[in-house]
């Protein structure tokens, strides 16, 4: 009996999936080229624009191996600090060089990215967002986008974990051809790009924001060469949606925050060792817990396990706290102040709260106090 | 590791099958015990070999010391007695203690005495994948020796490949020795000749059964009953049967696949299902749900007990605890138990009403007992017995008719056709694999590539709130 019709029908559509996958590469792990590109020829005034997902990572690495780049504050984390700008701080040029999805791997990869520049931040602002931080839940795995300086941070490691590493970044990538999402999320930019909606990959804008955004009309991701990111109003929702996103944050498992049952430690240590390595670096080192949305807050806050983990987690930041680390946790909104109308979600500030935030590192922290003035031993602010 | 994982279908199953193929003897044996090992620490934790391996040397000793005591004898009794406390020892540590634990210090708390939480929290252990499954079967193997019914296998290799076969080892079908040994020698002899398309085409159809319907019903139910506090008549019931849906075709998908794989070793596995929603009575559910559990506990629980050679008080007594036991080895919590006194109670009634019940028409007597099975699922899936009877509440109507819920008019839909199938379509046993037409193949070939692409659902490279 023959098992070719049966072969066929299954091997077809999965050759089908995984080529148009490849084609589309909708997550942008294939691009890192394209966004140099694009990045390296950002002048002051253009935007970098793309419609779906936009590797950040090669965008950062670009910017931070340009001296002219070089920044008096480097704030690095997630998008939660993406909104933070040049001018925000008073009298220091200020870079922006947060990253969609973070996780430690990440930030091991831009120790050593800015290690092999000549560049030297005075300080460092990072974002430490607990669900990349505490949350063993989630995994993340853009940060196989930057190996190459992943394991150049890691160059004192057993070959076995050099081979190991590249052996799983090999399987993800099969995974990811082989996914779901990945394949839904192709098959809508192939057919936009086909009814020629959608321009697939990163491009330059000589647009201001605002012309930008008014001349979409999907959702697109806009970097600027300072490094942070504009939201135009097509993508923001509506104050009913965004209560509705930040309600449901918890119970949706949004960033897995429904899963965390402990707070992930061997993580929590290899972030240590960077913050001490930071610390070391450059002087000054601000450890920012960005607000959430006050629903959101209070939903997490209610929840017994989260509350507990958000705790410990805190306590945990703040006791990393030395002579060149401070803490300063705006988590719940109300410290910043922030309200509710001023987020664009649940863990997102609109740009009015993230100017208060910046506002609250310049007064509370020794941010923009010259290095070599200690930071006296404190307590989390 | 699952068997709808990409690592499973693209790394493992190929490598342990592809070198299967060529080993023959002791090596071949080997080879599958080795494999199932790997398998099983990837199941969750590598510390999960310990307990079985504690199980399966323990009872092949045993099994040993029985047979080479005289009949009769205490020490004959005196080895099973060591085999039951350490079998059901282990499995009441690992499964039970929590629930014990939780009982008494709500026992204590409402009395108004402090609970020990340090010995609480050292009581309260991660459940080792399997340990009902394996432990069941090497139990099994025990008895039979005790009752003289079979005799100690003499291979070490053949008796633990028994035991942890990788197809049947985490969520069965149960597989007695007498099943399965004489075919692990039967390989060990001649080497694998593997029935290629009876497997992969059985393992295809539990795929899309698991995959396709169960899990897409399963991400539906799940947030409806979040809020089980307000559900209505009709968002109860459609649940109730979604629910219904999505179990039976994720444990008899899984069931599918373990039988398929099976055949891809030239391994027979005892069936596990049998279109259980098309039974007419309690009696006729339990030989076509999970059965190969539901002999299980005939052979060694409910025969034991005295069976149906007693008075119809002992009989019936009997069938409740065997239920009550039963349910209570579908997972540690109390809901089970009464899961599992509910269909005792359903059995003993339809013992003592059968007459006019079998006079009812055929199709009446599948609705009712769907309705009926449905009703039980509800403490099956509760969490606890307060939310069981919010949810039986609502299925009757005392929390209004209709409560909007988002995803139910989708779920209803899946529901609908999920019981259309199972209610009328045939199951993996009954369509004739090898007569099926090319056209069928290759649909079964394209609905296995579009599961495993939705096994593997949530990407990590994309985000969307990023």
């Amino acid at each position: 009996m023959s098992t070719r019709p049966y072969v066929v029908g299954l091997l077809a559509p999965l050759l089908a999936v995984v080529a148009m996958n490849q084609l589309v590469d909708a997550g942008g792990i294939g691009k890192t080229a394209v966004v140099a590109r694009v990045a390296a020829e950002q002048g002051p005034s253009d935007l970098v624009v793309s419609p779906f997902q936009l590797e950040h990572r090669a965008w950062v690495r670009t910017r931070l191996l340009m001296p002219s780049e070089c920044p008096d504050v480097m704030v690095i984390g997630s998008s939660t600090v993406g909104g933070m700008k040049d001018g925000f701080l008073p009298g220091v040029k200020l870079r922006n060089a947060f990253l969609g999805g973070p996780t430690v791997e990440d930030f091991e990869a831009v120790t050593s990215v800015l290690r092999a520049s000549s560049c030297r931040p005075k300080a460092l602002v990072v974002g430490v967002d607990p669900w990349w931080l505490g949350n063993p839940a989630l995994d993340e795995r853009r940060w196989m986008a930057w190996v190459d300086d992943y394991l150049a941070y890691h160059e004192r490691d057993s070959l076995a974990f050099r081979v190991s590493t590249r052996v799983t970044i090999a399987w993800s990538k099969v995974e990811e051809r082989l996914n779901f999402t990945t394949t839904r999320e192709s098959a809508k930019l192939l057919f936009g790009s086909l009814r020629g909606q959608v321009t697939l990959g990163p491009r330059l804008s000589h647009d201001t924001p605002e012309a930008f955004c008014a001349s979409i009309t999907s959702e697109h991701y806009v970097r600027t060469a300072d490094g942070h990111y504009v939201s135009c109003p097509v993508q923001i929702p509506k104050p009913a949606e965004r209560r509705a996103i930040a309600e449901g944050y918890l119970r949706g498992n949004m960033h897995s925050m429904g899963e965390w049952r402990e707070v992930a430690h061997e993580r929590l240590d290899r972030f240590e060792r960077l913050v001490r390595a930071w610390g070391a670096e450059y002087g000054r080192v601000v450890l920012l817990g960005m607000p959430y949305n006050p629903i959101t807050h209070t939903a997490l806050r209610r929840d017994e396990r989260v509350n507990r983990n958000l705790d410990e987690l805190d306590a945990r930041l703040a006791r990393m706290q030395d002579e060149h680390v401070e803490f300063l946790s705006l988590r719940d909104a109300a410290r910043v102040p922030c309200a509710e109308d001023e987020f664009e979600d649940s863990h997102h500030a609109a740009p009015a709260c993230v100017a208060k935030v910046a506002t609250a590192l310049a007064e509370r922290t020794r941010l923009l106090v010259p290095a070599g003035v200690p930071v006296p031993k404190a307590s989390a602010h | 590791m699952l068997f709808n994982s990409l690592p499973f279908l693209l790394v493992f199953l190929p490598i342990v099958l592809g070198v299967a193929r060529l080993a023959r003897g002791k090596a071949l044996l080997a080879w599958i015990c080795a494999a199932s090992c790997v398998f099983y620490a990837f199941a969750g934790h590598a510390w999960f070999l310990v307990p079985m391996a504690v199980t399966t040397v323990l009872d092949y000793w045993v099994g040993a010391r029985i047979q080479a005591s005289p009949a009769g004898s205490k020490a004959r009794m005196a080895f099973l007695l060591l085999s039951l406390c350490g079998n059901l020892g282990l499995l009441a540590y690992f499964k039970y203690s929590g629930l014990l634990v939780d009982t008494a210090e709500t026992a204590l708390h409402a009395f108004g005495l402090a609970s020990h939480s340090s010995w609480a929290s050292a009581l309260r252990v991660v459940l080792p994948a399997g340990i009902s499954f394996y432990t069941f079967q090497t139990l099994s193997y025990v008895l039979d020796i005790y009752r003289g019914h079979a005799k100690p296998e003499p291979s070490f290799f053949a008796y633990l490949a028994f035991v942890a076969f990788f197809p049947h080892l985490v969520a069965g079908p149960l597989t007695r020795h007498d099943q399965l040994i004489p075919q692990l020698h039967a390989i060990e002899k001649k080497g694998i000749t593997a029935r290629f398309w009876p497997g992969v085409s059985l393992f295809s159809l539990g795929l899309a059964k698991k995959v396709l319907i169960a899990d897409r019903i399963g991400t539906l139910v799940d947030p409806i009953l979040g809020d089980v506090h307000h559900l209505g008549l009709v968002a109860g019931w459609v649940v109730a049967v979604g629910y219904a849906m999505q179990l039976y075709f994720d444990f008899s998908g899984y069931s599918d696949m373990a039988i398929g794989l099976g055949r891809l070793f030239e391994v027979e596995l005892p069936q596990n299902f049998d279109s259980p929603y098309k039974a007419r009575d309690p009696s006729d559910f339990w030989r076509r749900w999970h059965i190969t559990l539901s002999q299980w506990l005939r052979d060694y629980l409910y025969i034991s007990l005295g069976g149906n050679r007693a008075s119809p008080a002992r009989v019936q007594l009997n069938l409740m605890i065997t239920m009550i036991l039963g349910g209570l080895w579908h997972g540690a919590n109390w809901t089970f138990a009464i899961w599992g006194f509910y269909h005792g109670l359903l059995l003993v009634l339809h013992r003592r009403t059968g007459g006019s019940w079998a006079k009812l028409p055929v199709w009446t007597q599948r609705g009712l007992m769907f309705v009926l099975v449905c009703v039980g699922w509800v403490f099956f899936r509760a969490p606890t017995l307060g939310a069981a009877l919010e949810w039986l509440s609502a299925m009757a109507g005392l929390q209004g008719i209709y409560v909007a819920k988002a995803f139910l008019s989708r779920l209803a839909v899946f529901v609908v056709v999920a019981t259309v199938i199972a209610m009328t379509a045939p199951n993996g046993y009954e369509i004739d694999l090898d007569k099926m037409p090319a056209w069928r193949r290759a649909a079964l070939g394209l609905a296995t590539a579009v599961a495993v692409v939705m096994m593997n659902f949530s990407s990590k490279f994309l985000y969307f709130q990023f």
